[in-house]
């Protein structure tokens, strides 16, 4: 059985003037992916579909991140291309290789783990990166699988620059709901 | 009773009475101690409290955050004991981050209350240079796994 489900939600607008390429993850224990997919559709209930962290008012922040804390979860991270991902040949293939060798997330890949794929992006599961091709399976329709955990890993994309901002506070940042977590670019 | 979040202006206003209740239901934050690394990160170290996902669970969070730039190198390593005596330990580290957090957790037998510390030490390298600093926190009294 697989050991892990990893959620990854990807940001890009590298084809805009000021260049952005991040990939945002959220890692749940295969065991409790069911019981974590209910528990964010509970958390999450009543956000509209479009909805955007920093869209959200504080007090609704703050009730979202209450409620966020009782989703099971491993880990989060969001890392960020921080060089030149227009020049790169595969901004995702970077990210991905930056996650698999950096930092906890180094462990979990030593495990059997599923990949799916929220917000639609087109990932060539047959790409040559190895964080696709060594996963047990790539699902590129989270949303038709779990469709709460993927909300909650496109919702944390969009956090993810609240986060780092060094005067946001602890109760209305999203990825202090979780035990463990990391923001930054490339190792 | 659905509750519904609404993005816009009235969004606050609207719903903070059923938000707060809501809010209020679950345990309170775990109170931090925090100390200066590196040019502006901050670590940090929360009190030893019942894991929000694992009622059953003894967690603690050792954080780096607060930055204002990139860690190069960072490592944290948190230490979790049960009067005195440790029951859990977790590292983590990495490269080029804003922030990181790593957490020790414990399942203590049910039916058992006990007094919980923590220790955590975290090092933030630039320009070939170390930067450390220990935190010491203490659990609010005794936590009691039913």
């Amino acid at each position: 059985m697989n050991r892990y489900s990893i959620f990854l939600a990807v940001t890009d607008r590298t084809d805009r003037p000021d260049p952005a390429f991040a990939v945002t993850t959220f890692v749940v224990e295969t065991g409790r992916v069911g019981e974590a997919d209910e528990r964010a559709a509970s958390a999450l209930d009543g956000l509209a579909p479009d909805a955007t962290w920093p869209g959200l008012e504080p007090a609704v922040r703050r009730e979202v991140v209450s409620r966020v804390r009782a989703v099971p979860h491993h880990m989060a991270d969001h890392t960020e291309h921080d060089r030149a991902p227009a020049r790169s040949a595969s901004p995702l293939g970077d990210c991905l290789h930056s996650l698999a060798t950096d930092g906890s997330f180094a462990d979990i890949v030593t495990q059997p783990y599923t990949v799916y794929v929220a917000g639609g992006y087109p990932i060539d599961a047959a790409a040559p990166i190895p964080f696709l091709t060594d996963a047990s399976a790539v699902h590129p329709d989270a949303e038709a699988h779990y469709p709460a955990l993927a909300r909650l890993t496109t919702l944390l994309a969009s956090a993810a620059a609240f986060s780092i901002d060094a005067a946001a506070p602890d109760e209305e940042d999203l990825y202090d709901a979780f035990d463990r977590y990391t923001l930054g670019g490339l190792a | 009773m659905r509750r519904h979040i609404l993005t816009g202006a009235t969004a606050a206003a609207c719903l903070l009475v059923p938000f707060q209740a809501h809010a209020v239901s679950g345990p309170a934050p775990a109170p931090q101690l925090s100390a200066a690394v590196w040019d502006k990160c901050e670590a940090a170290l929360d009190s030893p409290h019942e894991s929000h996902t694992n009622p059953d669970v003894i967690n603690v969070h050792a954080d780096l955050k607060g930055c204002k730039q990139k860690m190069p190198e960072y490592s944290i390593s948190v230490t979790l004991y049960k009067e005195g005596q440790q029951v859990a330990h977790n590292t983590g580290s990495g490269k080029n981050k804003f922030k990181a957090r790593v957490v020790a957790n414990w399942p203590p037998p049910k039916g058992q209350c006990h007094d919980y510390s923590a220790s955590a030490t975290f090092t933030v390298t630039a320009d070939g240079k170390a930067h450390s600093t220990t935190l010491t926190n203490h659990s609010q009294g005794k936590i009691c796994i039913k």
